[in-house]
């Protein structure tokens, strides 16, 4: 099946700092891929070229085989491009409700139904209630949630998903894992976590990555005992494989 | 709540109806000294409610917005006097004028962020003001008369730059609620609160900012034309003074900057204070100052910022009503 998004040969550099060298990956509909990595490893950056928020210095992006490479970030949210942020970026003036509005609105894929999907979204993600409290004053927990209802209410066909799991508690963890896998079967989903448990529930691959580079490739299992991954999250593979 | 909500365009609408016959019947009770007090206050309330969409509608802070004040009262001037033509009829051409202006000089400016971007447009102002100084065509530093209106009929003069006074009013509170409300307000606030995001989720932020940079400066522009109209000469000292932004800035922050509500107040206010204190000279600068600062000590978000967080009362807010809470708050109670 040919992927929905891949990327050939990404790189990119800040000053001396390599935060993606020479990346290729692809993800097909009904597919997730996880990227993990240590602080710094360079996910958030690989994810801000998905998006179009910065420009690769070499490499390729394809969306349904089309070249994305240059193409503008909004642009890309027209063609099907999906993201949350880490750090919640809500419209903070607005509503929790208008934020995902505007979602629905300015995708221009829920034409005449947008009211209606902002409220569905909201229902789906637990909102409902907050629905009609600007996003600014809103509790983390619940922007987090947001994060992800606005980038739903895109109706997108490719999700990039940034630590969406960072901070919630346990059951909470659970639901989200119900949400996502939900949503997975028309999707494709590239993921971004440090909660692992959480990825593996739902990721059919994962790349691990360090200093920009792969150093890991495969399902969960095999990606959790990779020792490269070991020693970049453990330390040195030899304290952690005699015990294991 | 979610009833009257839901009935607030209809409201509006009703409210928007009646002050325009009001606007209309004006003239046949009001004599024209008293006219031309409220054209006066309709034109400073439009400068300042202009300001007030760049920077609490659109996230455009400019220091600079006397640019377009004197852009379209000159426009309107100069094209009269050398066409002889009627200037009630070309007014409409003075928010024309304004708008190219703005979108002419938004590569360069927008190029700049923040209060960068904030005072090269002033800096735009004053070469413009510079420029029009220092060149007898176009009445140098003495400025121009109004030659069309020298042989109109005074109250038809008055009672049509009232009119056109009324008809800034009425779209500075009216046309800005459904402005607001639009898919374009929707747009503008998005980029307002968060540009990357607003990216994120498919919208232009360049040509957004864009958008609404040219309209409120157009109409800053419209405003302009009927202001210095309505007192027949225009001289680039006056149109393109930097006190126009003071004023603007005074009305909008201790009214409520980002509300419709907020800088009718503000206006109300100024024109308060001028009438009580102007006479004292300084000191009445340095009440307007004081007041200022005591408001935004007191609240940031203006006088009606508070009313409104206080009363809950929000008449014309844009806000889109989602009719979850109170469905989510029926069924908590049901169960």
């Amino acid at each position: 099946m040919a992927p929905v998004v891949s990327v050939e040969g990404l790189t990119r550099r800040f000053g001396a700092i390599t935060v993606a060298d020479d990346l290729s990956f692809a993800v097909g509909s009904g597919e997730c891929l996880g990227i993990i990595g240590p602080n710094g490893a360079g996910k958030t950056s690989v994810f801000n070229m998905l998006a179009g928020a910065i420009r690769p210095h070499a490499g390729r992006i394809f969306l349904d085989g089309r070249d994305i490479t240059e193409t503008s970030q909004h642009a890309r949210t027209l063609l099907g491009l999906g993201r949350t942020y880490q750090v919640p970026q809500p419209f903070g003036l607005l509503t929790a409700f208008e934020n995902v509005l505007a979602a629905a609105t300015f995708s221009r894929r829920s034409r005449g139904e947008e009211a209606e999907v902002a409220r569905s979204v909201l229902v789906r993600t637990g909102l409902a209630a907050r629905a009609d409290v600007p996003a600014g004053s809103l509790p983390l927990l619940d922007r987090k949630r947001l994060e992800l209802a606005r980038a739903m209410a895109l109706k997108p066909r490719v999700l990039l998903l940034d630590e969406i799991a960072g901070g919630l508690t346990e059951a909470e963890v659970v639901q989200l894992v119900a949400l996502i896998g939900a949503l997975k079967p028309d999707l494709a989903i590239v993921w971004i976590e440090h909660v692992t448990h959480a990825l593996s529930a739902v990721a059919d691959r994962i790349l691990a990555i360090n200093f920009g580079s792969r150093i890991a490739e495969g399902t969960p299992a095999e990606v959790m005992a990779h020792p490269a991954v070991l020693e970049v999250y453990m330390g040195t593979v030899l304290d952690v494989a005699p015990r294991g | 709540m979610t009833g009257l909500a839901s009935m607030r365009p209809t409201l509006v609408g009703i409210a928007a109806a009646f002050a325009t016959g009001l606007v209309i019947a004006t003239p046949w009770f009001v004599a024209e000294g008293n006219m031309r007090l409220m054209i006066e206050i309709f034109a400073v309330f439009a400068f300042a409610q202009g300001w007030n969409f760049l920077a609490g509608y659109v996230g455009i802070m400019s220091f600079g917005q006397q640019l377009f004040i004197g852009l379209g009262a000159y426009f309107l001037f100069l094209a009269s006097n050398w066409t002889g033509a009627n200037p009630f009829l070309i007014l409409p051409l003075s928010f024309v004028f304004s708008a190219l202006f703005a979108a002419a000089i938004s590569p360069f400016v927008f190029r700049l962020r923040d209060a960068y971007l904030a005072i090269s447009i002033w800096v735009v102002a004053e070469i413009v003001r510079l420029f029009i100084s220092q060149r007898d065509a176009l009445g140098s530093v003495s400025g121009l008369p109004l030659v069309a209106t020298r042989e109109m009929e005074r109250s038809l003069v008055a009672t049509s730059s009232f009119y056109y006074a009324g008809a800034l009013a009425l779209i500075s509170v009216f046309g800005l609620y459904y402005l607001s409300i639009s898919r374009l307000g929707l747009a503008l606030a998005a980029v307002r609160d968060n540009e990357g995001t607003a990216s994120a989720i498919g919208i232009n932020v360049w040509w957004t900012r864009f958008f609404g940079f040219v309209l409120g400066s157009g109409f800053t522009g419209a405003a302009g034309a009927v202001y210095y109209m309505s007192v027949f000469h225009v001289e680039p000292g006056g149109a393109f003074d930097p006190n126009w932004m003071v004023v603007m800035l005074f009305i909008v922050i201790i009214g409520g900057v980002g509300t419709v509500e907020g800088p009718i107040i503000g206006t109300a206010i100024y024109f308060l204070f001028r009438a009580w204190f102007a006479g004292t000279g300084n000191l009445y600068l340095m009440l307007l100052g004081s007041a200022a600062v005591l408001v935004m000590l007191i609240s940031p978000r203006g006088i009606w910022g508070v009313v409104k967080s206080k009363s809950g009362v929000d008449l014309l807010g844009a806000r889109h009503a989602s009719g979850l809470e109170a469905a989510a708050k029926k069924s908590r109670t049901i169960s």
